[in-house]
């Protein structure tokens, strides 16, 4: 019999070389499990055994419910979107789960991730308080570095660059010009505050704090990296187990089908073809 | 993963056992039965010798399958296979097979339905 069953495999090969649509491999991996569908309503049905085959022996459940599985790695997959403001490089490239099933073993990790590879989220004041960073030339001009403009511009203005205005309204105005041209300081007012910054110490203060929160803000960047490198590493053994739950899935549509399967196939067909003589229908009932 | 794949007397025995039941279970098909087993033989006799199981083959339902039996078989036969694509493949053809029995006189009887989800979901667990 193992005689037999090599001629068969045979010529299940034969055949399918000599018809590359022949059999199995037409309507296969091609088709997709969905096709069944259309001969009978059990599609669905046979599509997830046969999705479950793909990853594990038959009657095994495969790596856990995976029924639950695509919104839990989907909601982790969101959970990233949060942090692709920054380390979305990082994480992109650290994320093959992404790019479908792994992220149902990821997916605890990238919990885990978010959770514990940043308690600096919590303890990121950056983070947060960075649009702080980002406000932070307006806000910290207008809150610290502008009092003096509310102490300045115009008293100090006037003061200075308008003593005119007061006795030249209009014409003085326009003798004073120059004035205007102090008057457009808000130009200049940067240098005014410049000069400031000699009389007014608070101006520089705030640079300075400007200069610190953006140098805290590389330190963050390289936190985030190490973050997610530490989570990358984290995610390496998961990614693993991902791997290969990947790998299978692959190569379950690009696996080609092992002889013994061709020969077991033709066998099944032999007896399909077996059940009406010349492609007809004709096993009726007595 | 890798097994033994189930001798070719296993794998043909199932695929007799697995066309007569989807065809029996709405009715009894003893004409059709001989029929289908005939042609059986006659298609694998084109390959090669089957006088080695061609009374195994004939006398494959002497005994009536039991759903749980062919599941149980089926299983084997899968498992033996040495890669899921192979399982896939195989299921994919038992199938199609079943599909083409219980649709072969036009009609989709409610217990060849019921034995056919039956047997699908069996897989599943």
């Amino acid at each position: 019999m193992a005689n037999l069953f090599n001629k068969i495999i045979n010529a299940a090969q034969a055949a399918s070389q000599q018809q590359p649509g022949y059999g199995y491999q037409q309507g296969y991996p091609q088709q997709g499990y969905g096709a069944p569908q259309q001969q009978g309503g059990f599609g669905g049905m046979i599509g997830n055994v046969l999705n479950q085959l793909g990853t594990t022996p038959a009657g095994q459940q495969p790596y856990g419910p995976q029924q639950g599985y695509p919104q839990q790695a989907y909601g982790a997959q969101q959970a990233y979107g949060a942090q692709q403001g920054y380390p979305q490089q990082g994480y992109q490239q650290g994320y093959p789960q992404q790019q479908g099933y792994p992220q149902q073993q990821a997916y605890g990790a990238q919990q885990g991730y978010q959770q514990q590879g940043y308690p600096q989220q919590q303890g990121y004041p950056q983070q947060q308080g960075y649009p702080q960073q980002q406000g932070y030339p307006q806000q910290g001009y207008q809150q610290q570095g502008y009092p003096q403009r509310q102490g300045y511009p115009q008293q100090g203005y006037q003061q200075q660059g308008y003593p005119q205005q007061q006795g030249y309204p209009q014409q003085g105005y326009q003798q004073g010009y120059p004035q205007q041209q102090g008057f457009n300081a808000p130009r200049p007012a940067s240098e005014r505050f410049g000069v400031k910054k000699g009389t007014l110490p608070q101006a520089g203060d705030q640079q300075q704090q400007q200069q610190q929160g953006y140098a805290q803000r590389p330190a963050q960047q390289g936190y985030q990296q190490q973050g997610a490198q530490s989570a990358t590493s984290r995610f390496g053994q998961k990614t693993d187990a991902t791997a290969q739950q990947t790998s299978a899935a692959a190569g379950t549509q690009s696996q080609q089908i092992s002889p013994e399967a061709q020969g077991v196939i033709s066998v099944i067909n032999m007896a399909s073809e077996s059940m009406t003589p010349g492609g007809t229908k004709s096993f009726k009932k007595d | 993963m890798e097994q033994n794949t189930l001798p070719i007397e296993i794998i043909v025995k199932l695929a007799a056992k697995t066309g007569l039941y989807f065809a029996c279970v709405d009715g009894d098909y003893d004409k059709s039965e001989q029929e289908f087993i005939a042609r059986y033989l006659d298609r694998l006799a084109e390959v090669g010798d089957v006088s080695d199981v061609r009374y195994m083959i004939e006398h494959a339902t002497d005994v009536p399958v039991s759903m749980d039996e062919l599941v149980g078989e089926t299983r084997l036969l899968l498992n033996s296979l040495p890669t899921p694509a192979d399982r896939q493949a195989v299921t994919w053809a038992l199938y199609r097979f079943i599909d083409k029995v219980i649709h072969v006189d036009g009609v989709v009887r409610e217990p060849e339905r019921e034995a056919f989800e039956t047997w699908i979901n069996s897989l599943l667990t």
